[in-house]
Formats: C-alpha cells, structure tokens, sequence
C-alpha cells in the first residue's frame, strides 16, 4: 500500500512536459510560416556578387557585351570586380563553352572570349601604346561610373585631359574636373575583315592522348595570338563552330576540336578566310602499334 | 496548476514563434546569396541600364535591348533608363554616360511611343 502511495505521488511530476515542447513546436511553424510564407522578407539592395548563378551569367554577359562594344577594358574590370570572383578569365571562358554547348548567341560566346582573352593579356601590354593608333579617347571613363578613377602609374605623355562636370542638383554649379583617361588601348583583336591562312600543318603523334584532335592556333599578321575568332568545321554529317581564346591558359589565340579516325573534314577560320579542305587524323606507328595521331594548324592573317 | 500550465503553453508558442520569424527575416537572408536582378541596389541597376545602353549604342538593336531591361526588373524599360539618369546625375556619372543614356532613352520613346503616356486608370 505505501508503494503504491509511493508511485502515485512520485511518478507524475517525473512526466517529460511535453506539452512545453508542443508549444515550442507550434511556435516555430507559426513563425517559419510567417516568415517564409505569409509575409517573406523583402531583399533590396543587393551587390551582383550576391545573385544566383542564371543572374551572374547575365550580369557577366552584359559586361562582355559592354565590352565589346565601348572596348574599355578598365572599365570592364572594375564591372566584374563586384561579381568578386578572383578566377574570372576561366569563369568567363566557362561561361563561353556553356553557352556554345547549348547553342548560344555566337556575339555573346565572341564576346565572352574576347574579354576572358583581355583578361588573360599581361597589363602592360594592353595599356602600352603602339605608334599610329589612333589617339582618341575611350568613350567612358576608366573605372565604374561615379566611381573615383585611380591611375597611378599613369604617364602623363599616355593620357589625355577631359573635363568631367558634375551635374549633381544639391552641389553648387558644376566644374570642370581634370580626370586621367587612358588612350585608347591595343586590342588583341584583328583587323575585322581580313582573313587567315594556313602558315602551318603538321602531325603530331601522341600516344597518350586516346582522341585524336585539331589543334589550332591562329595570329595576326605580327605573330600574335587572337582570341574571339569563329573556327567552322565541316564534316559529312556534321557542322561545328568554335572560338579561339576559350582556353587562355594554353593561348589566347588557340582552339581544339575532337576528331574521330577516318572522318575527313573542312575547316575555316574567321568568315572570309578560304576553307581548308581534306584534313584528317594523321596515322602515327607502325603495324599494330598504329594509332591516330592529332593535326596541328597554324592561321596567320594576311 | 492547469493554468500555470497554459500559460506556459502560450510562453512556448511565443519563443517557438520568434525563432522562426528570426531564422526567416534574419538569418535565412543573410545565408543565401540567391537573389533575382531586381534586388540589385539602385547604382548597380544604373550601370546595368548604362551597359545596356552602351550595347544598343553600338549594335542598334532595340529589341535586344528591351528584353535586357525586361531581365533588370518588370518596370517598363524607359522608367529604367530615366531612374538611370536620375542615379547617374546624383552619382556624378561622366558626361559621355549620361548622354550615351539620354540617347537610349529617346531610342526607346521612339521605339516605344505607346509608353511614353501614362495609361489612363
């Protein structure tokens, strides 16, 4: 009798509070639905960095396609800093090849390797100055619009003055500002128009490279790689167009395309060069240590 | 003691409640880097409408142009590019810019005559 007593009395304040927990529970539903659902937080003001991936490929084609445009190489750079992504000549050489694998606009992938090339391309060499380019200035500034410009390595025999007024309504009447503004930079890119031709072809036999391949390489006139070209290979049954500068570790003027051993193909850089016909896999070895071997093009522009 | 017990009961929904309101409106938004173009700061859209600009500058190709504006937000497109100026003159944009935008946004008028009214309500 006095254990029962005993457990009686004992065994009900032991009882886990659950109905604490429930309560808890309820609470968190209510405000997870509250939060998410019924009044979710309105996100304003973001950075580019911040958005989702389809967003930063369209933020990041936009800046190619200003590029390719205007040319400000400076003020592209500053535009992708806000994406802070410090491997961006290879993001936008990925973005290129996602964009040809799914059939994209040829301007926008010409346009994404050609800054992912200007990228790539030691400074110094873009904002040196070759004699007899011309010597107008770029049409914008260097950097982001409303953004302070920072030269300071600038020569003043490399720059031009420009009056910068500030057209602010709460600011006393505008002045003119004197601002650097670097001339108009070397592009890597060719003279559009003028076409290339094979300089160079030769087999190249590796045997440990399973697929046999095109290795192109195109220049300009004075030897210098060039990004951004359209390569079309032709093959019965098929059609594929490509881009040098997709690949700027290797060279900003350099492409590749898979063979397949006993297909014959077709070949044309830019759109006015002359179509090279008859290529195939060379045969490398002998007998039954015979495997296809890669094709190495040299284009050069006239 | 039943009472004791709902006001505890209650006490819990709030807690549980405030939790989730502070992981949905607090926390969550400050983990995710998943936002849509129009949450883009309003200098940041400025540049963007500037870029697209500077494009239909050079190719002329309106259409192409309209639809870039259209992935910026749902705003019609020569709103965008007069809230652009607005920004670019208080940010002290160049000249050059302001009129590169200027010149798209007559573009647009004249593309778009029938959004230079306002719709009657």
């Amino acid at each position: 009798m006095i254990d029962e007593e005993y457990y009686e009395e004992d065994e009900a304040p032991r009882q886990p509070p659950l109905y604490l927990l429930t309560g808890l529970v309820i609470g968190l539903l209510l405000g997870l639905l509250i939060s998410l659902v019924i009044a979710p937080v309105q996100v304003v003001d973001t950075s580019p960095f911040l958005l989702n991936a389809a967003d930063q490929d369209t933020y990041r084609l936009l800046i190619a396609r200003a590029y390719q445009a205007g040319g400000n190489l400076e003020r592209a750079r500053a535009r992708l800093g806000l994406l802070r992504d410090s491997a961006m000549p290879q993001t936008l050489a990925d973005q290129a090849l996602r964009l040809q694998s799914a059939g994209g606009s040829e301007t926008d992938i010409r346009a994404l390797a050609e800054l992912a090339a200007a990228l790539s391309a030691p400074q110094s060499a873009v904002l040196t100055q070759p004699p007899g380019l011309p010597t107008s200035p770029p049409a914008g500034s260097g950097d982001l619009p409303g953004t302070p410009q920072t030269f300071p390595t600038l020569d003043l025999n490399q720059a031009v003055w420009t009056a910068t007024p500030l057209p602010t309504p709460t600011s006393p009447p505008p002045t003119p500002r004197p601002t650097f503004t670097p001339r108009v930079q070397p592009s890597p890119l060719p003279t559009l128009g003028a076409p290339f031709e094979l300089a160079e072809q030769s087999p190249l036999c590796e045997a440990n490279q399973p697929q046999p391949r095109l290795l192109i390489e195109v220049q300009d006139s004075s030897g210098k790689p060039v990004p951004g070209i359209a390569i079309t290979v032709a093959w019965d049954g098929g059609i594929e167009t490509f881009f040098t500068g997709l690949m700027p570790s290797i060279s900003l003027g350099y492409a590749d395309f898979d063979m397949q051993a006993g297909v014959i193909y077709s070949l044309r850089v830019g759109e006015l060069s002359e179509t090279i016909n008859g290529l195939q896999a060379p045969t490398c070895g002998e007998g039954n240590a015979a495997f296809p071997g890669s094709l190495r093009l040299l284009f050069r522009q006239r | 003691m039943r009472l004791r017990r709902l006001i505890w009961f209650v006490v819990m929904i709030g807690i549980g409640a405030a939790a989730g309101i502070f992981y949905g409106w607090v926390l969550r938004p400050t983990q995710t880097s998943d936002f849509a173009l129009h949450t883009l700061r309003s200098d940041y859209k400025a540049d963007f409408v500037l870029m697209t600009a500077e494009i239909y500058q050079k190719d002329g190709d309106l259409t192409a142009a309209i639809s870039r504006l259209a992935a910026l937000e749902e705003t019609p497109p020569l709103r965008q590019v007069q809230q652009a100026i607005l920004t670019g003159q208080q940010l002290g944009y160049a000249r050059s810019d302001i009129e590169t935008l200027a010149l798209f946004f007559q573009a647009l008028q004249k593309g778009l005559p029938s959004l230079t009214t306002t719709p009657p309500p």
